[in-house]
Order: C-alpha cells, then structure tokens, then sequence
C-alpha cells in the first residue's frame, strides 16, 4: 500500500525509483524490490530505464503505476475502507431494532 | 563493466575533491582522467615524501644525539655504529606506520565500497539471468541520491536487502514453478474433474475388488467424502489462486 501511494502520487516529471521508494515508505531494500517485482508480474506497475542514461553514474529504473493498477488498487483500498467500517461499526444489540 | 561504469567507480573511489573535479563540460574519458590522476597522486605522492622527510629527520636527530652525548659514551661502546644505523631506520619505519595509519581510513573507504559493491553483484548473481537489469538498478541506488554517494553503514544495510531481495526472488520463482501444476489442473475442466473422478474411482473399484457390490454400497459415503474433499479442494484452490476455469462449451445442436 505504500508504494502503491508513492507511485500515485509521484509526478511524471520527478517518477519513483527503488532509493525514493526506500526513502519515503521507510521500507528497507529487502522488502521494497521483492514488493515492486511481485507488481510488475501482476501488471499494476511499469518500469522504465532513465534515458538518456547519465554520463557519470549509472542509469535509474523508473516505476509507474499503470491504468489497471490504479483501478485495482481503488478497489483494494474501497474493500478495506469497508473492512475497516464493518470492523469498528457497533453490532446492533438485541431488542433496538424495530 | 563498461568504461562509464569504470568511470563512476573510479570518480566514486575518490574523495570528494575527485567528484568536484569531474565537471559538467569535460568529456567522459577525460573525466576518467582526471579522477584517475587524482587518485594517483594522492596515493602514491604523499607516501614516499612522507617516509623521506622522516628518513631526513631521522638521521637529523640521531646525530644530534650522537652529538649531545660526550665522546667516551661512544668511543667507548663497541658496536655504536649499529646505533647510527638502526635509530634512523626504526624512525623512518615509524614514520611508514603513521603514513600508513593515515592512509588506513582512505583504505578502509575502498575496501568497504568494494565489499559493498561485491555484495550488490553477488545479489545480482543469485537473483538470477532472468533479473539481469537489477546489477545496474542496485549499482544506481548504491550511488545514491547524488550519484556519487559516499560509503556508509546504510550502503551495507542497503548491500544486505539486496541479497535478502535475491533470495525472496528465488524464493518465489521456485513457488511460481511448484504452482504451475496446480494452476493448470485448476484452470482446465478436464483436469480437475479428472483430478475428482480418478481417486474416487480408484477406491470405488478397489472396495469393490475386495467386498464386492455390497461393500461398495456399504462404503458409498466414504467414496462420496473422498469425491467431495476433492471437489472441495479444486475449488478452495481456486479461490485462492483466483483462477476461473473456462465456461463449459454448449452442446452444438445437430440438425
């Protein structure tokens, strides 16, 4: 969910790649790249290389969140918004209701 | 390893000098150059003037001391000439050891930005010829913000998830490989009615070897618990896997 929300909100001019996505989420490297891999296989999200490709480092992976992605990551977040209220509503009690 | 990459490296084996040096509008083999050169100099300069100056005022003071002393000390001690000598030499290899303690934290900078840079290949390695593009990808986040990112405790932490990436990798290749036969008797209709109806069948007709019909009878609600934990399972499967298998194609009518 993290890195789903960084993604959403990253600019297409400034996009999220693996140190950002480290920095932000607060997530080590060894959850961050397993987690982006496993969104790549599912099609939530693309990457693409930096280009054209700096003289004097190597080129960053770019990751972007994709049409598909978005709407199932509205969904998944709906789904545990109704969770959540279901969870804290209050059962109603025997005999109130009319 | 490319000659840009060399480039970045050597640029980023260098202290921070080195970086600035490397400006905007020279070229890259220039740049490699110029950090190359610095490196240089700063390794190999400053160690022999160091050990000659020591050396100078090594044999500076010894003779001094031979000097101060009166005469009868060292006339009359055999084998002071060994003194001549080894005061000077014991000086300068004092000095080679504090030129080198100097230079221990430059050397610790290197090593450690080798290892790190070790660690982030082997996880590369491990990760896999399928994953080629994350050695440039980790080799990017190892520089850091900057590019050029000085090595820190947090480098290794980062070295360290990239190995622990690796192994989820591999981890998940071998589930996704162990899953693929269980997605395709999920996915496909025949398969899994076959994966129900050949067990259930089995011990319909293995009862039915050894009790003959009446035990088959008898047995019928095992048997049919055997078809149903199957079914169950097919199904638990997948909803868990979310697979849909495809909808069952219409009888064609005959004309």
């Amino acid at each position: 969910m993290d890195v789903l929300d960084v993604l959403t909100n990253s600019p297409p001019d400034n996009p999220a790649w693996g140190l950002r996505l480290c920095q932000v989420t607060g997530h080590g490297t060894g959850t961050i790249y397993p987690v982006l891999d496993r969104l790549l296989k599912a099609g939530w999200i693309k990457d693409y290389w930096e280009d054209p490709p700096p003289a004097d480092r190597p080129r960053r992976r770019f990751y972007e969140i994709t049409s598909t992605g978005r709407e199932q990551y509205t969904v998944a977040l709906r789904a545990r918004d109704e969770r959540r209220a279901a969870w804290l509503r209050p059962s109603p009690q025997p005999g109130t209701a009319s | 390893m490319n000659a840009k990459f060399q480039a970045h490296r050597a640029a980023r084996l260098g202290v921070g000098e080195d970086v600035k040096l490397v400006t905007e509008g020279v070229s890259l083999q220039a740049k490699q150059h110029i950090t190359i050169a610095n490196l240089r100099s700063k390794r190999f300069t400053i160690r022999p003037v160091a050990q000659l100056s020591g050396l100078i005022v090594s044999v500076g003071i010894s003779t001094l001391i031979q000097r101060m002393l009166p005469p009868t000390f060292i006339s009359t001690r055999p084998y002071s000439w060994v003194g001549v000598i080894a005061v000077p030499i014991s000086m300068s290899l004092a000095m080679f050891v504090i030129v080198n303690f100097l230079n221990y934290t430059r050397w610790r900078a290197v090593a450690a930005e080798h290892s790190i840079q070790s660690l982030a290949e082997l996880a590369a390695f491990i990760a896999g010829r399928r994953r080629l593009g994350l050695r440039q990808e980790w080799a990017a986040h190892l520089a850091g913000d900057s590019g050029h990112d000085p090595v820190s405790w947090e480098k290794l932490k980062q070295a360290v998830g990239f190995l622990v990436s690796a192994v989820r990798y591999r981890c998940s290749d071998a589930a996704d490989a162990a899953w693929t036969p269980v997605d395709a008797i999920l996915k496909s209709r025949i398969l899994s009615n076959l994966f129900v109806l050949l067990p259930t069948a089995a011990a319909g007709c293995l009862v039915l070897r050894h009790e003959g019909t009446l035990g088959v009878v008898t047995a019928a609600e095992s048997i049919g618990a055997i078809g149903a934990t199957l079914y169950g399972l097919i199904r638990t499967g997948r909803w868990w896997r979310n697979v849909k298998p495809p909808e069952p194609k219409a009888w064609s009518a005959k004309e």
